[in-house]
């Protein structure tokens, strides 16, 4: 399988970004608890590929009342798993958000101590996700890019028995 | 009385001016190398002259279509902007071979003038424009308002008669000319007005807030616009008239501009007669081509294609299809059968 | 497939459709097709509000000659346009995106649901597509269901909004017709569970 090093995407996906800070800068309001400051340094991660590595029942949402209900709907989802894999370096096998091609994507520790999933780059990158939280049975991720974060929503995914 | 013999007299003038020594209208096309045509002198959507000089809309694409079929090259065609008053004595007078310029099919113009309309190409009539805001949706509701109308035209009649006969009571202003009317709509010293149904759509593009003025789907009166001819080519004129009747066919049929290469290997036998690959001797029998009516729509398209780009959806005007939609999608649109 | 049997979703040709991809058609519609393949991407929040105000696409009253009674919706999918039959020669004239060419299914059925701010699963094929999409998105102003949508018969086939209204008058959904989430909502207030609804396209050389 190709590893794309340097996703295509990412000069897409950075003008919007860079819209966005403009925006910020201006007064506009952004979601704060999604923006994220591009200055992290990177800290060792608590989490480890392997717990990420399987198959998964993914479901979004976007409004705290609908999320118990998306977690039964990312259950019953397994017929059509997410299957996430070891990459060949140090990463695991992902797509990145309105790409169908498979990067190798790492787990980064910010220096604001949260848990970053991306491309080869400094932690809270736009194309990253935020891992919220993870258990062996299920975790929550969104994208740090509040545009996209905007139209994907928060994503469950619950493991898959087997 | 007085103008029925006045059309009279001058169709005896022109009529002796052009009978003698005629060849037959398609020869001399022929002959020529390009088909002339009369156009309005610039109505939007229907002919319109570019800046380049070249000539586009729904009447001129008839003529383009006509040239397609006899010449194979839908640029052989020399157009005329004629104005209203003289647009049928220059067909009389043999300058042109065919107006094409949105003209009313009356009978006084075919047995007074001595001309032959070939058919209908596009269904018009007398329509209501009103403010978004007035929330009628029927010319029926139209009761005690205000109607700006321009002076001098059928549709000033048009309207009071409408009224008269619904038992509404509204009060008709009349302004001396198009843009004063409109003037007078938009200013809100009328609730409503009227006109022909295409001019209201050019109209109301012509306001600051077009989204703010809806056109009633009322249509009051009759004006059935098409080609015409001179009536002493029958022939001719029996061309003309099939090539309308192709475009509506070819869109019936599913029959498209992009699609008409592709229609040689249909094996439907509508389409397969309409392309000239079966009953070959069709196009013969109307003096042109047995691929005469794919010439005709690999050219301009079929009645949809033309009716979109010019006035309809994808135009600037966006006038719904109505009346002008098929009879078999909500339209009366009906052309006999190519066999 | 004959006429009134409940539709099914015409899988031999969509998998035809997306493994000829842009491959097939004239160049014209390529491009308008190329263009246009964003497919039911999560797009752009569109308030709910938001109507077709100006131009073809904008819901407005016509001249439309019918036999079906009022309250019947006709999709024409070549022109583009949903009516709902009025009555009286008339009907309210709707802007619509429309499926992909190969996804389209003609015919008649009826609504069968209705629901407002609907869930998305996306089908099958489309998660092969675009794998990186959730099998289930809870219904909101992102989702590419819309405000609204009327399901059709017993098949994948529903009328819904979009996020994406500048989408309407194109086709590029999978076999669904969109309209701007404003006028979906319009629409969902005007018909009425099982009304009958009426699918045609342009004839087919």
């Amino acid at each position: 399988m190709m590893v794309a090093a340097f996703p295509a995407s990412l000069i897409r996906r950075l003008a919007p970004a860079a819209l966005a800070l403009l925006l910020a800068a201006c007064g506009t309001t952004i979601d704060e608890s999604v923006t994220t400051p591009r200055t992290l340094t990177e800290r060792p991660a608590t989490i480890r590929n392997e717990q990420l590595i399987g198959k998964w029942g993914v479901a979004s949402y976007r409004e705290e009342k609908d999320r118990k209900r998306v977690e039964a709907q990312a259950r019953a989802q397994c017929r059509l798993p997410y299957i996430i894999t070891k990459g060949p370096s140090d990463g695991v096998m992902m797509h990145l958000a309105d790409d169908a091609k498979l990067y190798e994507l790492r787990i980064k520790g910010g220096s604001d101590g949260k848990t970053y999933l991306g491309p080869e780059s400094a932690p809270g990158e736009w194309q990253d996700r935020e891992v919220i939280s993870i258990t062996e049975k299920e975790m929550i991720m969104r994208f740090v890019d509040p545009e996209v974060h905007g139209r994907y929503g928060t994503f469950i995914y619950v493991r898959c028995p087997g | 009385m007085s103008i029925g013999f006045r059309a009279f007299a001058l169709a005896g003038t022109f009529l002796a001016a052009t009978l003698p020594a005629f060849a037959g209208t398609l020869d001399e096309v022929r002959k020529r190398g390009s088909l002339a045509c009369g156009v309005s002198m610039g109505l939007l959507g229907f002919s319109e002259q570019k800046p380049d000089g070249s000539w586009a809309g729904f009447d001129v694409d008839f003529c383009r279509a006509l040239a397609a079929v006899i010449f194979n090259d839908p640029k052989k065609v020399t157009f005329q902007p004629l104005s209203a008053l003289e647009r049928f004595d220059a067909l009389k007078a043999g300058k042109i071979d065919i107006l094409a310029r949105n003209s009313t099919w009356t009978l006084d113009r075919e047995a007074g003038l001595g001309l032959l309309f070939a058919g209908v190409s596009f269904y018009d009539g007398q329509g209501f424009m009103i403010r978004r805001d007035n929330k009628a949706v029927s010319a029926l509701e139209l009761n005690r308002t205000r109607i700006c109308v321009q002076a001098g035209t059928t549709n000033a009649q048009g309207a009071s008669e409408f009224f008269a006969t619904n038992s509404i009571t509204a009060e008709i202003r009349t302004y001396p000319d198009g843009p004063a009317t409109l003037k007078g709509f938009e200013s809100g010293e009328c609730d409503a007005m009227t006109a022909d149904n295409s001019g209201l759509f050019a109209e109301r593009l012509r306001l600051a807030r077009s989204s703010e003025a809806v056109i009633l789907p009322d249509i009051i009166s009759k004006e059935p616009l098409g080609p015409v001819v001179r009536n002493d080519d029958v022939r001719w004129y029996t061309l003309v008239r099939w090539v309308n009747f192709a475009l509506i066919n070819a869109e019936e049929l599913g029959v498209t501009s992009t699609n008409v290469g592709e229609a040689q290997r249909s094996t439907k036998p509508d389409v397969r007669r309409f392309i000239g690959v079966e009953a070959g001797d069709l196009g013969p029998k109307l003096g042109v081509t047995a691929d005469w009516a794919a010439r005709a729509v690999a050219a301009v398209g079929n009645y949809g294609e033309i009716y979109e780009r010019n006035v309809g959806s994808k135009s600037r005007l966006a006038i719904p299809r109505g009346l002008n939609q098929l009879w078999n999608e909500g339209g009366i649109l009906y052309a006999p059968p190519i066999r | 497939m004959k006429r009134g049997q409940p539709p099914f979703l015409p899988l031999a040709t969509l998998v035809l459709a997306l493994a000829a991809g842009p491959a097939a058609a004239n160049n014209h519609r390529q491009a308008e097709r190329i263009s246009m393949e964003i497919g039911d991407e999560p797009g752009r929040v569109a308030t709910a509000e938001q109507v077709i105000e100006e131009g073809p696409f904008a819901r407005q009253l016509v001249f439309f000659r019918s036999a079906e009674p009022p309250g019947t919706i006709v999709v024409h999918t070549s022109e583009r346009f949903l009516y709902v039959v009025q009555g009286n020669n008339r009907a309210l004239r709707y802007g619509i995106g429309v499926g992909r060419e190969g996804f389209q299914w003609s015919g008649l059925v009826r609504v069968t649901r209705k629901a407002e701010w609907p869930d998305w699963t996306p089908p099958p094929e489309m998660i092969a597509r675009q794998p990186y999409l959730p099998r289930f998105m809870a219904g909101g102003p992102g989702n590419p269901m819309g405000a609204r949508a009327l399901y059709l018969g017993s098949t994948i086939y529903r009328i819904h909004g979009t996020n994406q209204p500048e989408t309407i008058g194109h086709a590029v959904s999978s076999g669904c017709f969109r309209l701007a989430n404003g006028d979906v909502i319009d629409l969902f207030e005007r018909i009425a569970v099982g009304a009958k609804v009426i699918i045609r396209h342009g004839a087919s050389i």
